[in-house]
């Protein structure tokens, strides 16, 4: 699969692999803790 | 934003911070081990944030895993990012530039402590686990040494960071590739240094000391804020980040005490409100920022108004013209609006974006760096590939 695929995926949520919606978890949980945090 | 992944809301609370909307200023003479009282910046500080740590590149995940198979170019020409895992900026520069097909590459100051990487000298190429790999662009922002999982009194520690600082140094100037804000002209960039250069492209700056004695500093006559020579936050701990934020100045409380490190003394100007505006090449995002007292940003960052705002021509035209002068791509302004005048403050070179937007609800800053970056990698791989 290409890269754009694969981040296409991500990007809509629609993923088929479950390492990625793995990722796609831990990121979103690291998103949301940026999100309450100003740095410069 | 990526539209996977939803978690209970209480894995969140890594902060452990200071909600008052106004911060107390607590009496000087709290003594700490040293015998000395505690530093100025340091009194009443209970920001505490826990970085997470971890790979949260888009890009080096799906490699490591196997899921993309890259192009018949070798070596692939790519991106290179020094940078931390929570840089959540760079994270979502990853992806964004996935979905163009443009290879990023990561080294991270948390992650790397163990990676398979070979750098030529001799040749502007690195092979990072066995892809080799031409770096046409590179950025450095927020690889700080003093995240790298690593004791600095001990001698592997002090070791493993000293050989790091070398070559992360090296990487950030070496005169074969290409750089966004370079630290060859923007490393000596600070608060001190960039007040003269606002002046100089007629920005009012407020009136501004650097003491260690701030009790007996009042530039302007009036009231004072005490703010940090150097960063925001300290991490005296890897991943350990204590906040050093802006205070108002009581003067009778400060006294005669000695500081053990000079400190930023600065007039206190009334704002109408305060600016935000990002250069991203030549365009230029602005934010009106409005907040009760200045540390407030980082300690009740939920109760600040985020709003985009036109950046009036007369001031994009000097702050197009200082990011030109630093040899700045990517930055960010921070200015008062004071009695109709534009009050420079300080320009940050590794500036967080996506805060601001999340509290404007925009992407304008991400999708203009997506933007550039991509823009700027396309015209350098032109260049390789016409030579």
């Amino acid at each position: 699969m290409s890269m754009q695929e694969l981040a296409a995926q991500v990007r809509s949520g629609q993923i088929e692999d479950e390492a990625l919606a793995d990722f796609a978890v831990e990121y979103a949980r690291a998103e949301r803790i940026s999100r309450s945090r100003k740095d410069d | 934003m990526i539209g996977a992944g939803s978690g209970r809301r209480d894995d969140l609370p890594l902060l452990l911070g200071n909600r008052q909307s106004a911060p107390a200023i607590p009496p000087p003479s709290t003594p700490v081990a040293s015998g000395r009282p505690t530093p100025l910046l340091l009194q009443g500080q209970d920001y505490v944030f826990h970085a997470p740590s971890g790979c949260l590149d888009f890009q080096e995940r799906i490699h490591r895993l196997g899921m993309v198979i890259d192009t018949d170019d070798d070596p692939n020409p790519c991106v290179l990012v020094l940078a931390r895992s929570a840089d959540m900026e760079m994270n979502e520069l990853s992806i964004a530039l996935a979905e163009q097909g443009i290879r990023m590459m990561r080294i991270d100051a948390d992650r790397c402590l163990d990676l398979a990487l070979t750098i030529y000298t001799d040749a502007p190429l690195v092979e990072l686990d066995r892809r080799l790999l031409r770096p046409l662009l590179v950025w450095r922002r927020h690889f700080e040494l003093s995240c790298m999982p690593v004791d600095p009194r001990t001698i592997t520690g002090a070791y493993a960071l000293d050989q790091w600082r070398t070559v992360s140094d090296w990487l950030s100037e070496r005169p074969d590739w290409a750089y966004v804000n370079p630290a060859r002209t923007t490393g000596h960039l600070n608060r001190l240094t960039q007040l003269s250069s606002a002046a100089a492209f007629g920005l009012a700056t407020p009136r501004t000391a650097v003491t260690t004695q701030p009790g007996r500093s009042r530039p302007g006559g009036g009231a004072c804020i005490v703010k940090t020579a150097g960063r925001h936050l300290l991490e005296p701990r890897p991943g350990v980040q204590h906040g050093l934020f802006p205070r108002p100045l009581d003067t009778a409380r400060a006294g005669d005490a000695r500081e053990p490190a000079p400190v930023i003394v600065q007039q206190y100007l009334a704002a109408e409100t305060e600016l935000r505006v990002f250069v991203v090449g030549d365009e230029l995002i602005g934010y009106q920022v409005d907040k009760f007292d200045p540390a407030q940003l980082w300690v009740d960052p939920d109760a600040v108004e985020v709003t985009p705002t036109e950046v009036p021509t007369k001031l994009a035209d000097k702050l197009r013209a200082l990011a030109r002068h630093w040899h700045l791509q990517v930055a960010a302004f921070d200015l008062l609006v004071a009695g109709g005048e534009y009050v420079f403050l300080e320009v940050n070179v590794n500036c967080d974006w996506r805060w601001f937007e999340h509290r404007a609800q925009t992407t304008d800053v991400s999708d203009a760096v997506h933007r550039w970056v991509a823009a700027r990698f396309g015209e350098l791989l032109g260049a390789h590939r016409g030579r």
